[in-house]
């Protein structure tokens, strides 16, 4: 009886030791994601890209709603209609880890009135662990007024990176952040 | 005599350990002083500096704006490879491969301005390079990077014909900027470039431009420089003594050349009529060689060599400009070939604006022509181009920051100057401006649309 305590506390530790960053991380859930993946042909080529639920904003960099990188940096590029006023913050789980309830963005970029090319760029910091983006996009002719689209950058720490180093180390963390190559 | 044979022996090791001590104390170790001349792999000199080499890590790009040194050990190790294991047989043309799919992946780029051939682009003029491939950007594929693989592609200027070429060789050098790009640390402070290729902006502009990520938050900053010609401040003893500096190495016997100074400012020296070197106060250097009448048909990298090797050897050249510049256009007009050259300042090409080019009847910041094997003529701005001090109360540092970004500028092109919205841009690059020949130079958008250029 002793011994089956013992083993289960032993069992819960190792669990908890071998799970804990999973946990922790569930606790910034993506399900909160409003976003879906599209596959649009363009130039003979089939081009992935993230769309809100009403179309109005399509998101060409990053594709995925949950994008793997080593980078400190990335550039969000999208298309959007003439005219888009549009407003990006970083939530980082990490940074914010003490007080999750209370979360403040890490970072909000307020980009330039979308012009005539209907496309936008915007260079984000990216802190280590997962980044929970939130794109807010006003626009007043099309009756835009603050819709969101949330999606998530996951920016993978040194140790990752190490572990997965060599070797053709180079391939395995490009191919970590952009899917293997064919 | 017993004891006498040791001391003689200490003294001698030491004396060795001191001259030991020495060459690590100045020279770090001795493996990249070749004190015998002998070469490695195959010969082959650094003929062409590129007009930037990129590195693309992932979804960003960065430029390598490090010093010559770094940009002469990578060209080195590359042309070595290729020297010592490419024969033209090898170049395969690269159907499935597309400019696009070549920067979606991790390598190394090297981007030339002009068309050359691989002969001039190792600098070597070994038989077995000899093609009639014209090259514009060389790409180092990093990814299958392993202990006995480089796969590189060799790219011609309109991006549509790739060619590629694997060697059975690595490239430690290239492994290890690789590497340090690759370090969040090392590129959080860098500038990151946007390929238009791969980016939103691919329909509006019809070549493929680095594009500059230029946020409010993270604006690229940059040495605000200043032009002047300290010739024209000088006294006419100090003038003169100065440009004979510049102009001696022209003449055969300098203590013999006439010396003619004109009513517009202008300076001639002359020897026998043989060579003429002609300074303008507007901040030029102009010689040109009478006698070149040696009929001689030179292959394009013994052009070549024989153009670099003038700039190396002239002393009427500045320093700086030597070490900036790069090889932007080669034009030929029957028996003459002139070589162009523009400059570029910690990474950041220089243009002249148009009224800039008239005052110094310039088109790029220095111009060599060659006929037959030999070099005739020449002219080069001699001002000085050196980072703004700080003592203005208008420059603050020394320094600013370039205040838009390329989205701004796309759109302000198509609104003001392509109003049907058919036509694409050439280019949209960051460039210093220079917009006068005494004064600031600031770092700004150049856009070039229809073959002309736009400052918008």
């Amino acid at each position: 009886m002793k011994f089956s305590k013992v083993s289960m506390v032993v069992f819960a530790f190792v669990c908890f030791w071998m799970f804990s960053g999973s946990l922790y991380a569930s606790e910034f859930s993506t399900t909160d994601s409003n976003v879906k993946v599209e596959v649009v042909e363009k130039d003979d080529k089939n081009i992935e890209m993230i769309v809100s639920e009403d179309k109005y904003v399509r998101i060409t960099q990053p594709t995925k709603v949950n994008t793997s990188t080593f980078e400190s940096k990335m550039n969000i590029a999208g298309e959007t209609s003439q005219g888009t006023e549009i407003v990006i913050e970083v939530y980082n789980i990490q940074a914010d880890k003490d007080d999750i309830s209370l979360l403040k963005a890490s970072k909000v970029y307020e980009l330039k009135t979308v012009g005539i090319t209907k496309s936008f760029n915007q260079l984000i910091e990216l802190l280590e662990g997962e980044n929970k983006v939130v794109l807010t996009y006003t626009n007043e002719k099309d009756k835009k007024d603050k819709e969101e689209m949330i999606f998530y950058i996951i920016r993978e720490s040194e140790k990752t990176k190490e572990s997965v180093k060599k070797p053709d180390s180079v391939l395995k963390v490009f191919e970590t952040i952009k899917g293997p190559m064919s | 005599m017993r004891r006498n044979i040791v001391k003689i022996t200490m003294l001698v090791m030491l004396v060795a350990l001191c001259m030991w001590q020495i060459v690590i104390l100045w020279l770090g170790d001795m493996s990249s002083h070749n004190f015998l001349g002998k070469r490695g792999a195959g010969n082959h000199v650094i003929l062409v500096q590129p007009k930037a080499i990129w590195v693309n890590v992932g979804k960003l790009v960065y430029k390598i704006d490090g010093s010559r040194n770094e940009y002469s050990m990578l060209i080195n190790e590359i042309s070595g490879l290729v020297v010592s294991g490419v024969k033209t047989s090898d170049i395969e043309k690269d159907a499935d491969m597309t400019y696009e799919d070549l920067l979606s992946m991790p390598g190394i780029l090297y981007e030339y301005d002009l068309e050359l051939g691989l002969q001039e682009l190792v600098g070597s003029d070994a038989e077995i390079l000899k093609s009639d491939i014209g090259v514009n950007q060389v790409f180092i594929d990093m990814s299958r990077y392993n202990d006995h693989m480089t796969n590189f592609y060799l790219v011609t200027d309109d991006t549509r014909i790739i060619y590629a070429v694997t060697l059975y060789e690595r490239l430690e050098g290239h492994q290890k900027i690789m590497e340090r790009f690759n370090n969040p640390d090392a590129t959080r402070n860098l500038v990151g470039y946007q390929p238009s290729t791969t980016s939103n902006k691919k329909q509006y502009i019809r070549r493929n431009n680095f594009l500059p990520l230029n946020t409010k938050e993270a604006p690229i900053e940059y040495d605000i420089l200043q032009v002047s010609n300290p010739i024209e401040n000088m006294s006419r003893e100090e003038k003169i003594e100065e440009l004979e500096q510049y102009v001696n190495s022209f003449f055969a016997n300098p203590l013999l050349k006439e010396i003619d100074e004109r009513q517009d400012g202008s300076i001639i020296f002359s020897e026998n009529m043989r060579a003429i070197v002609k300074y303008e106060p507007r901040g030029t250097l102009e010689f040109s060689i009478t006698s070149a009448n040696e009929a001689a048909k030179l292959t394009p990298i013994e052009r070549l060599t024989k153009v670099m090797g003038f700039v190396e050897a002239c002393t009427g050249i500045p320093r700086f400009l030597k070490e900036g510049m790069y090889l932007s256009e080669i034009v030929n007009q029957g028996e003459e070939y002139i070589y162009k050259f523009d400059y570029k300042y910690k990474g950041f090409t220089m243009q002249l604006t148009n009224p800039v080019k008239e005052e110094l009847g310039l088109d790029h910041i220095l111009e060599i022509t060659i006929k037959n094997n030999q070099v005739i003529k020449g002219k080069w701005s001699i001002l000085r181009i050196e980072p703004k001090e700080s003592t203005d109360a208008d420059s603050g540092d020394g320094t600013d920051t370039v205040p838009r970004g390329f989205d701004e500028i796309v759109d302000t092109m198509y609104e003001l100057y392509v109003p049907d919205g058919y036509e694409t841009l050439d280019a949209v690059q960051c460039q210093y401006i220079m917009s006068t020949t005494e004064g600031k130079m600031n770092l700004d958008w150049v856009v070039q649309y229809l073959g002309d250029w736009y400052y918008p």
